[in-house]
């Protein structure tokens, strides 16, 4: 074989062989804890081989999560809490190409942020020492300085605005319910005990 | 080393995979249209998730911001045309590169949103624009010899990449519970986001289906990296493989993450078998051309 030839296999081979061990150690995070490696690595990955192929592990989702919002009425009526995603799921049942499997995920996205919100929030409560003493504003504070909570209302004042015209609603609020299943015993799905975990947040206005 | 220098053998293999993944990326675009705008257009309802300087990037990226928001259509229907080009204008490569530069730009302003499969594609399309299948017919021997080892290798690298993913993903199961003690599948089955209902009411107080399947999805993820190596056991683990992922599709509703495995399927299947079947997609578009094997 020619030279040239094993010069280009060899150079061709090193990169090869550096692009697995990068893509490897992406991975398997914990294979290295040296920082200057793991920030070549990093630097190398993204933004072309960015990988998550942690695809439900270790662990499938283990509750049910809904982000149920209800609406108040500039008559100071409360609607019940509803959960816009329950038409979009029962739509997608229907036909599973439909696009609104990415509104759905979408949905879900926006419940990641309003819970980590709640985080953010609970963090600074506990280790701020803040001027205001009634709680309910300071969180409502902290939760408004969350872009992920803005987004969300955005979203749900949109939707009101955009699906009922003829009533003016003037605040809306969330609540994110858990629905942890009891551990596995064979049970058809109405026999199934669950318990709940509830997340409130305060009432916020709807933007127009 | 002489093979990977001197001939690169996939050639219909890679320009049906390249194909396919197209076709498909072109569907799962034109489906977006209607409902693009809330994720694209200006107002849209994703928050800037990449708050990075990395120069690569920010041309990959031009979504993030609300500067290009408002041309949020050229992106798309770009994407489209340039799907399009690569089927039937000349200058291939030039249409794959277009298209990946815009494909890049939606997937990455909706990241958030997608599945591990659409990731995989981004990065197989960017693999793939480093083999010519016409690397051969180059003139000069030098710039021949670095194509071919390229494409060779890129096509081995592509391939690992699917690999990768079953093992990653068998690996971090295996340090869960639910996987290990044969109960992921009620969860799934638990959650509405997941399971179609028709299949958890049928399913759900089923042991026998309930276990299978979750052993059946971990087994299967780690052992395809050995047996589709093996050339007795490959067809079958491929069959498995499909027949897992209609079922997540169905199932799951995660109908993309299924389409692109089964396409990624493609790369594992013989040469000649690939060559019938580009014959058979090109057959009616094609009326005087045949394909070499």
């Amino acid at each position: 074989m020619e030279n040239y030839k094993k010069i280009i296999f060899a150079i061709v081979a090193f990169l090869f062989s550096l692009h697995l061990s990068f893509v490897f150690i992406y991975n398997f995070d914990k294979i290295t804890t040296n920082t200057k490696i793991r920030f070549v690595v990093f630097k190398y990955m993204f933004p072309f081989f960015n990988q998550n192929n942690k695809i439900f592990a270790p662990e499938p989702p283990l509750c049910r999560q809904e982000l149920l919002v209800k609406y108040k009425n500039k008559n100071g009526i409360w609607t019940s809490f509803q959960n816009p995603q329950k038409e979009m799921l029962h739509q997608f049942e229907n036909n599973r190409f439909s696009p609104i499997g990415t509104q759905i995920r979408h949905y879900d996205y926006l419940m990641r942020h309003v819970y980590d919100a709640h985080i953010y929030t609970n963090y600074y409560l506990k280790n701020s020492k803040d001027t205001i003493s009634n709680s309910d504003s300071l969180k409502l504070q902290y939760l408004m300085k969350y872009d992920g909570f803005k987004l969300a209302q955005r979203y749900f004042s949109d939707l009101i605005n955009h699906n009922s015209k003829a009533q003016d609603f003037d605040s809306l609020q969330f609540k994110i319910v858990y629905t942890y299943p009891e551990k596995y015993k064979a049970k058809p799905l109405k026999k199934i005990k669950s318990t709940y975990f509830i997340l409130d947040y305060p009432t916020i206005p709807i933007l127009q | 080393m002489q093979r990977y220098t001197s001939v690169f053998k996939p050639v219909n293999t890679i320009k049906l995979f390249k194909g396919s993944l197209l076709f498909f990326v072109l569907l799962y675009v034109l489906q977006f249209v209607p409902i693009a705008k809330q994720f694209f257009g200006p107002g849209n309802y994703l928050i800037p998730y990449y708050k990075s300087s990395n120069l690569f990037l920010k041309p990959l990226n031009l979504l993030e911001g609300n500067s290009y928001s408002a041309y949020y259509l050229f992106f798309i229907y770009g994407l489209l045309g340039s799907i399009l080009a690569y089927f039937f204008l000349p200058y291939k490569r030039l249409s794959l590169v277009i298209s990946y530069i815009l494909l890049m730009n939606l997937y990455h302003k909706t990241s958030p949103l997608q599945t591990g499969g659409f990731s995989l594609l981004t990065m197989v399309i960017f693999m793939l624009l480093f083999i010519d299948e016409d690397a051969e017919k180059t003139s000069n021997k030098y710039w021949k010899t670095i194509k071919i080892t390229i494409a060779n290798f890129s096509f081995l690298a592509i391939r690992l990449q699917v690999i990768f993913l079953y093992l990653v993903a068998s690996y971090f199961k295996l340090q869960g519970e639910t996987w290990v003690d044969g109960t992921a599948f009620y969860y799934v089955l638990f959650n509405e986001m997941y399971a179609h209902p028709f299949f958890t009411n049928l399913f759900i107080d089923n042991t026998f289906i309930v276990k299978s399947v979750s052993w059946f999805t971990l087994l299967f993820q780690m052992f395809f990296p050995i047996f589709v190596w093996i050339k007795k056991t490959k067809n079958s683990v491929l069959m498995l493989g499909i027949f897992l992922h209609i079922m997540i599709a169905l199932v799951m509703g995660i109908v993309d993450f299924g389409i692109i495995m089964i396409l990624m399927y493609t790369l594992f299947n013989s040469e000649a078998f690939n060559t019938k079947l580009l014959a058979f997609f090109i057959k009616p578009f094609s009326k005087n051309k045949s394909i070499k094997a």
